[in-house]
């Protein structure tokens, strides 16, 4: 079986509706995940089977309540792989700029 | 007096957005009074409407930014607690009025803006634009993009509709799902190569590297292969 080994990369717990797609359909006519939308703690990774899927998509919430983000993004899954990694980035909106330093 | 058509017209309502629908309206009216009526507004590009703490419901027109005058500002007063329950409603009417008060100002048609608004009003459940300025002919094939915006879905939908010259046989295919901007940016021309079609992005696209950082691809490439044509006209 294909799997997806779909990484936090957030130091926070996110909430998240992750679907699997064959690109040819909008995200909401795409079927749920089993146990989501839901959370993936910080810096967990789980394991997703991707069957014959090329892609998943998901949109995510900058924290773990249930909100949508306005974006959706996307893992290729390519398909001559048995063992897919992925990972959900850092959000520039939850993580801001550090300050410039004052070398003065 | 030059007047454009509007490049962007777009919705900074912040956190008080909260589902996007309000950008979302915003860029299916733009696609409609662009690509269909080549309605032109003013002399600037862009308007962007950002909400603000004053009255509820009241517009005040900024004008035009001091640095550039293809920039345009408007602020709304947020009435916050109908954002959710009547969300579409809401944005529908708040953006028509606005900009029919931007056409009073510029002595442009209103006529147009209404048009909009009610199409996108009638077809609440899904409003489709032919983006027909795209449109284009290959040896073999005819390629014709639309936009929708369909209720309760994230963004607008890009569709492409590919007529086979030599049969008649039809293909209709889902594309792309973005916000407007993204859609238009990603989205600069068609072309046939290698029995793929090709999605080829503008040349300059600013969220052309986030798109990709969001785990896209540009240029989109769609073998044929993947279009399941038949003497149906589905839309």
């Amino acid at each position: 079986m294909r799997k997806l080994i779909l990484l936090n990369r957030e130091e926070i717990d996110i909430w998240i509706d992750p679907r699997l797609s064959n690109g040819d359909s909008p995200f909401e006519d795409l079927p749920t995940l089993e146990g989501f939308p839901g959370i993936i703690k910080a810096k967990e990774a789980i394991s997703i089977d991707i069957f014959d899927f090329s892609e998943l998509l998901y949109r995510r919430s900058i924290s773990d309540q249930p909100k949508y983000l306005f974006a959706l993004y996307r893992v290729p899954l390519q398909l001559d792989q048995n063992e897919v990694n992925g990972s959900i980035w850092k959000s520039p909106s939850v993580h801001p700029a550090r300050p410039v330093q004052n070398n003065e | 007096m030059n007047k454009k058509l509007i490049a962007d017209f777009a919705v900074y309502a912040d956190k008080n957005d909260l589902d996007g629908t309000g950008a979302r309206i915003a860029g299916i009216f733009l696609a409609i009074l662009k690509f269909e009526y080549q309605y032109k507004l003013a002399r600037y590009d862009y308007v962007r409407i950002l909400a603000s703490d004053g009255p509820p419901g009241e517009l005040k027109i900024i004008g035009v930014n001091e640095f550039s005058t293809r920039l345009f500002f408007v602020e709304f007063g947020l009435v916050k607690d109908l954002v959710e329950p009547m969300s579409f409603d809401y944005w529908l009417d708040l953006l028509s009025n606005l900009l029919k008060t931007l056409a009073q100002q510029e002595n442009s048609e209103i006529d147009p803006i209404e048009e909009a608004r009610l199409r996108i009003s009638v077809d609440k459940n899904c409003t489709t634009v032919k983006m027909t300025k795209l449109v284009k002919q290959t040896r073999k094939y005819l390629i014709e993009p639309e936009l929708k915006l369909k209720a309760n879905y994230f963004g607008l939908l890009l569709y492409v509709r590919l007529t086979e010259l030599a049969t008649g046989l039809v293909a209709y295919r889902f594309i792309a799902q973005a916000g407007y901007l993204d859609i238009i940016g990603m989205c600069d021309h068609f072309s046939i190569t290698d029995d793929q079609l090709v999605m080829h992005p503008k040349p300059h696209w600013s969220g052309l590297a986030q798109h990709r950082d969001h785990g896209f691809i540009a240029p989109l490439k769609i073998p044929l292969a993947k279009f399941q044509f038949s003497n149906q006209t589905t839309t």
